[in-house]
């Protein structure tokens, strides 16, 4: 399950953030998840849910989670489009394409109790 | 709430902007220094369990012959694959996870603690049978090869692309087997070369030998 693994990570880095700001406890995260960063949101909700039972300051948390859409960029024509890593370059057809954008793991904001 | 019930609590809010694995990275950054340092190669191996991960490292080790290699083998619970290779005179580092499904730098980090007193010319870590979770975790190394058998389908580039997209490497073992499977190699590697355009691919079998001087001569270079 790499939600879990995920998952995981982003509760020791929140729990890290909040000692440092000497908080009580956290109200809300905020995580930014590409399209095709290999995320089933539903799973990494799921695993959010089940493993804020287990942490007392993050028992009453919510949790957010953005979409950054897929957008690409053909190295050859410059061409601007969305997609994934199965999405050719709508000019030429290739594969020789610059993901600009849509593998985000992101932890981007946190609200606290202090 | 707490402007309104006058608790004196107060909320406060910060940005972060931080990747979710950045302590990783960390530990990352930190073994690429080290093993730079100590001037050793490093290559992670992913694939699913029973790609042949272990039996590409024995062959390698057998047929090797410009300097030392060492290995660091993730296993969830047992130790019978660290078993193998020492059996081959090699230095391991058994890690077992606990059930975790990947390694993550700062196991390799500990690990190669281990090791480093042997100074390997070539580190093998063998990750977590598993082409799905290790692809999250960079460990440090200089090449991410995933290892495929073509039993497992050609469409795993597919369903697996994170993998196929860090990895510099595709190794596709057990071809011997390829008459009794459907298994279309054009496909797998259109695919593959989808996410990943400039993927080197190494096709070989471990029971007749065929590629295998094709992946020691890429390893030599
Ligand atoms: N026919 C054939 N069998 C192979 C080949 N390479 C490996 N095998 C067999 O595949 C099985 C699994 O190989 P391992 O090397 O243990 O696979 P692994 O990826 O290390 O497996 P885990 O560590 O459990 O994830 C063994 O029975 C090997 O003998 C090959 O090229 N051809
Ligand atoms: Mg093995
Ligand atoms: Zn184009």
């Amino acid at each position: 399950m790499h939600e879990a693994s995920l998952v995981a990570a982003l509760v020791e880095q929140v729990i890290a953030l909040k000692e440092e700001k000497g908080a009580q406890r956290i109200t809300s995260l905020r995580v930014r998840i590409g399209e095709f960063a290999g995320v089933e949101v539903e799973a990494f909700r799921f695993a959010y849910e089940a493993l804020k039972e287990k942490v007392p300051e993050l028992r009453e948390s919510v949790l957010e989670i953005e979409i950054v859409p897929g957008r690409l960029r053909c190295r050859d024509c410059e061409t601007l489009f969305e997609g994934d890593y199965f999405t050719p370059c709508p000019r030429c057809q290739n594969f020789n394409r610059e993901i600009l954008s849509g593998e985000e793991l992101e932890l981007r904001q946190v609200e606290m109790e202090v | 709430m707490c402007e309104t019930c006058g608790c004196g609590q107060r909320k406060i809010t910060l940005t972060v902007g931080e990747a979710l694995l950045s302590e990783n990275e960390r530990w990352a950054q930190k073994n690429r220094a080290w093993f730079k340092k100590r001037q050793v190669k490093v290559i992670n191996l992913i694939g699913s369990p029973g790609a042949g991960k272990t039996s590409l490292i024995e062959a390698t080790a057998r047929l090797w012959n410009q300097g030392k290699i060492a290995v660091i083998e993730g296993d969830p619970e047992t130790q019978r694959d660290a078993e193998r290779l020492s059996a081959l005179g090699l230095p391991v580092a058994a890690v077992t996870t606990g059930g975790v499904c990947h390694l993550d730098a700062r196991m390799v980090h500990q690990a190669f603690h281990q090791l480093v007193e042997t100074d390997p010319h070539l580190l093998f870590i063998e990750n977590v049978g598993n082409l799905l979770c290790p692809a999250d975790f960079d460990l440090g190394e200089d090449l991410s090869v995933v290892v495929l058998s073509v039993t497992e389908g050609e469409d795993k580039p597919e369903k697996y692309p994170q993998a196929f997209r860090r990895a510099q490497v595709l190794v596709l073992t057990k071809i011997d087997l390829l008459p009794y499977v459907d298994f279309s190699l054009d496909r797998c590697l259109s695919l593959a070369r989808q996410i990943n355009p400039s993927l080197k691919v190494l096709p070989l079998s471990l029971k007749t030998g065929e590629g295998l001087s094709d992946w020691l001569e890429f390893l030599r270079s």
